[in-house]
């Protein structure tokens, strides 16, 4: 029997002729998403379901949140820690975890809405300058094709920058976005791409938050309901109006009542008002005024699926209570 | 049922009611009695739904 090891160790090492390697980021999307396998059978499949998934409603687990494009990266990666004996060999102690960071040129609004991933952990995927997105995939069993849920690669996310610019620099001003992968292992051993030829970076853009608000007070069971975006600039806010109003009025809007707003509230109608550049909600009578007085209302606005599918594209409307 | 691509009704629930009642309670929308009527009639078609109308 040999007492060589040599042979047993390690593997074969051959590579497979157009294989890539990861290149270099030009968007990330953070979330929970998983993709099956039958998601991604195939790239206009996965296509369709990672923008779908950008799509999904806030507080969805599978909800997936793109960043802004990458117009620099820097490897931050931390170098291996080494030692040696005396007189021994140089021996590697511990493997740099990667972690780079991302410049990004954001407006104030953009910025702000980054801080809620200011020192989170959570998935991320990385799509890279040669339509290529990259996750994590786990190990199959022997002899079994791998149809494991791909997802993100878990990795630590800070949000810092946007201060003023020195006039001189143009790195100054922009916004420095740091990940740093939880996993060494996982980044290494379970990184898995897809490619996706047809995908943009342009493809993946985040959703804007929409307020409702009240901008005249009610008469009985008629509400009047304004849509803006709130803005960090004084008499900023968009208001939607224009934009989508009629598109707005012309889908399915909801409303609850009770204690956990479990009671639905007729909507009789919505109506466009070009006066006030809103929105007029009408209560079913009845039930409106069998409320108690001080009673809420949650009316809740169409989806964003629903937005998008009504070509009204790239917002999130948030719901507002009401009180009668 | 979405009218003049201004104000869109809930056709179930205008079906349900009969014309005076929906003219009444929607009067707010500035329509006339007869554009009134002629969104009842649609909605009423839409939800396959009559309620007898009252003079």
């Amino acid at each position: 029997m040999s007492t060589n090891l040599c042979s047993v160790q390690g593997g074969n090492t051959g590579g497979v002729l157009c294989d890539t390697k990861r290149k270099r980021p030009k968007k990330i999307l953070a979330g929970g998403k998983e993709f099956t396998s039958s998601e991604y059978a195939d790239s206009a499949t996965l296509m369709a379901a990672i923008i779908a998934a950008c799509k999904l409603p806030t507080g969805n687990a599978s909800k997936l949140f793109p960043f802004p494009e990458i117009f620099e990266v820097a490897v931050t990666t931390p170098q291996s820690t080494t030692g040696n004996l005396a007189h021994g060999p140089v021996r590697r102690l511990v493997k740099g975890k990667p972690a780079y960071t991302y410049s990004v040129e954001i407006g104030q609004l953009e910025y702000q809405k980054l801080l809620a991933f200011d020192g989170k952990t959570l998935p991320v995927f990385t799509f890279d300058d040669t339509t290529n997105m990259w996750g994590y995939r786990g190990i199959a069993d022997n002899n079994t094709p791998n149809t494991n849920v791909w997802k993100g690669e878990m990795a630590y996310i800070t949000i810092e920058g946007n201060g003023f610019e020195d006039g001189t620099n143009a790195a100054t001003g922009v916004c420095i976005i740091s990940i740093s992968y939880l996993s060494v292992d996982d980044f290494e051993k379970r990184g898995t791409y897809a490619s996706l030829p047809d995908l943009s970076a342009g493809d993946l853009v985040g959703l804007k938050d929409v307020m409702l608000s009240e901008p005249a007070a009610h008469s009985t069971n008629v509400y009047k309901i304004k849509a803006t975006i709130p803005m960090p600039k004084l008499g900023g806010d968009l208001n939607i109006y224009d934009e989508f109003g009629a598109g707005l009025a012309a889908l399915t809007w909801t409303a609850f009542t009770g204690a956990t707003y479990s009671t639905s509230l007729t909507i009789t109608s919505i109506a466009v008002d070009a006066t006030l550049k809103c929105l007029t909600v009408t209560f079913d009578s009845t039930a409106y005024t069998a409320l108690s007085g001080g009673a809420t209302i949650k009316l809740v606005p169409p989806t964003a699926a629903v937005l998008d599918a009504a070509d009204i594209t790239g917002i999130e409307i948030g719901y507002i209570i009401l009180t009668k | 049922m979405v009218f003049e691509g201004k104000i869109n009704f809930n056709s179930e629930w205008v079906a349900s009611q009969t014309l005076e009642e929906f003219q009444e309670h929607e009067k707010h929308h500035g329509l006339s009695k007869d554009q009134l009527k002629e969104v009842h009639n649609a909605c009423k078609k839409e939800a396959g739904k009559k309620k007898p109308e009252t003079k």
